[in-house]
């Protein structure tokens, strides 16, 4: 009789064990899994906004060819993809966000300088040019989008219960949202009216 | 302190508000598409194609469907209700899973039409952008649809669209010139993930219950083992239904995510006309 109550209290505790180390492990699973979809989709960011960079010289290039008195906002352009290469390299969320802000905003201003050169506006490497940057800056729109989804879903998983037991258990710390301000959300549409 | 803390949790509740409404925000935005007609590759809910169009141009979908598994779709809507047009199009792109059946690697591509707004934009999937660029679809368009959709020929110019569209596409593919598609990593990742947690759940539970078994099994020993393989597997499906749902009453539903691993991704161009 002794024993038999014995094994029934080893059952109980194995039990209880078991419960811990599935939940452990399947709440740690669902972290790792969360943070290495944010990664995924911040790599996505990223590999988009170094193609931002990459097409601006090329943009640049063919604008001077026709407007050739504009140095300051070149400067500006030049000065803005600069930055933007050194955030993207370094990977950190909210400097990558402050430098594409600032892109956008010396790009508006080169594309405002264009619409004086009709000729230019016609150039088909430049409305090619366009075009391409147009389509990265709607893809780094869809990308944010995508990487604040699965931000908010694993920043969920950190915050909530029991979530946060092991995130504070195996150091997962919920990650920054990749906010535009409005001016950069809008993906200009190239039109010939 | 306590003003602090207070304020902590005033910030977390306005950034759940702010989730919360996004979330909603995301849903109706995802609800709102029109769904496909029982055509599938001409949806001219505009109503601006003529007869002799469609038939054309659906034959044509259906053909390059048949030979290369690749889906070019045209859909017309009269107004996008307040949406940037690329936006509306790469939603309804993976709302209607363009290009996603199983063994066409990503090759979709959506033509889409607004009549109120004059716009029009190419949709092309991340198994086609590497080979039909941004700028490719931008000529494209400035080519084949402006010169028409000016003239208020909207059905001349699609159909010579889609027809460009459809010789694009079906170049690629039979000259094989895809890149090496990159984007199935992730969902590969987490199916290994779940795979290796059931695999080690698995050999956990069967190293247990040889142990007991070793034992001579007392009486009540098998129930117990019973009852914790149930509750093992319980929480485990439990964890991954919670994953899928994403916590706001399957508010992520279309959002790309859930597609075979992405699908579009932006690429493409649009025009005002």
């Amino acid at each position: 009789m002794k024993r038999k109550g014995l094994w029934i209290t080893l059952g109980v505790i194995l039990l209880i064990i078991i419960i811990i180390v599935a939940s452990v492990v399947s709440g740690y699973n669902g972290l790792v899994s969360a943070e290495e979809q944010v990664n995924t989709q911040k790599s996505n960011i990223q590999t988009q906004l170094q193609r931002r960079a990459n097409l601006v010289p090329n943009l640049v290039a063919t604008v001077k060819g026709y407007a050739t008195h504009e140095e300051e906002i070149f400067t500006a352009v030049a000065d803005a993809r600069a930055k933007l290469a050194g955030a993207t390299a370094s990977g950190d969320v909210s400097e990558m966000d402050a430098a594409n802000t600032e892109l956008s905003t010396a790009l508006s201003r080169l594309l405002v300088v264009v619409e004086n050169y009709p000729d230019l506006k016609a150039n088909q490497n430049f409305i090619n040019l366009q075009d391409e940057l147009a389509g990265t800056e709607n893809r780094i729109t869809v990308a944010r989008k995508d990487y604040n989804e699965a931000a908010q879903t694993f920043n969920r998983k950190v915050r909530s219960f029991p979530g946060n037991i092991w995130a504070a258990l195996f150091g997962f710390e919920s990650v920054d949202y990749f906010e535009a301000s409005d001016s950069a959300q809008q993906t200009p549409t190239v039109s010939f009216e | 302190m306590i003003h602090g803390r207070q304020w902590i949790r005033r910030l977390i509740c306005m950034m759940a508000a702010a989730a919360f409404v996004s979330a909603s925000c995301l849903a109706s935005a995802a609800g709102s598409y029109p769904t496909p007609t029982s055509a599938f590759f001409v949806n001219d809910f505009a109503d601006v194609i003529d007869q002799a169009d469609q038939a054309a141009m659906q034959q044509a979908g259906e053909q390059l469907y048949n030979n290369t598994q690749a889906q070019v779709v045209v859909a017309t809507v009269e107004t996008l209700d307040g949406q940037e047009i690329r936006e509306y199009g790469i939603g309804l792109s993976r709302a209607w899973k363009i290009g996603d059946s199983a063994g066409n690697d990503n090759r979709g591509v959506l033509l889409l039409f607004a009549l109120q707004e004059r716009q029009v934009d190419i949709e092309i999937s991340t198994g086609l952008e590497g080979d039909i660029t941004d700028g490719r679809t931008g000529r494209l368009l400035d080519e084949y649809a402006i010169p028409d959709f000016r003239e208020d020929r909207f059905s001349t110019g699609l159909r010579k669209t889609y027809e460009q569209l459809i010789a694009l596409v079906s170049t690629v593919c039979e000259n094989g010139s895809l890149p090496e598609e990159e984007d199935n990593t992730p969902t590969a990742r987490a199916a290994l993930l779940v795979i290796a947690g059931v695999i080690a759940l698995a050999v956990f539970l069967i190293l247990t219950r040889r142990h007991r078994g070793g034992r001579g099994g007392h009486g009540g020993g098998g129930g117990m083992d019973d009852v914790a393989t149930a509750i093992l597997l319980g929480s485990l499906l439990g964890g991954r239904g919670r994953g899928g749902r994403g916590g706001f009453g399957g508010g992520f539903g279309g959002g790309g995510f859930s597609g075979g691993g992405g699908g579009f991704s932006g690429g493409g161009s649009s025009r005002g006309f």
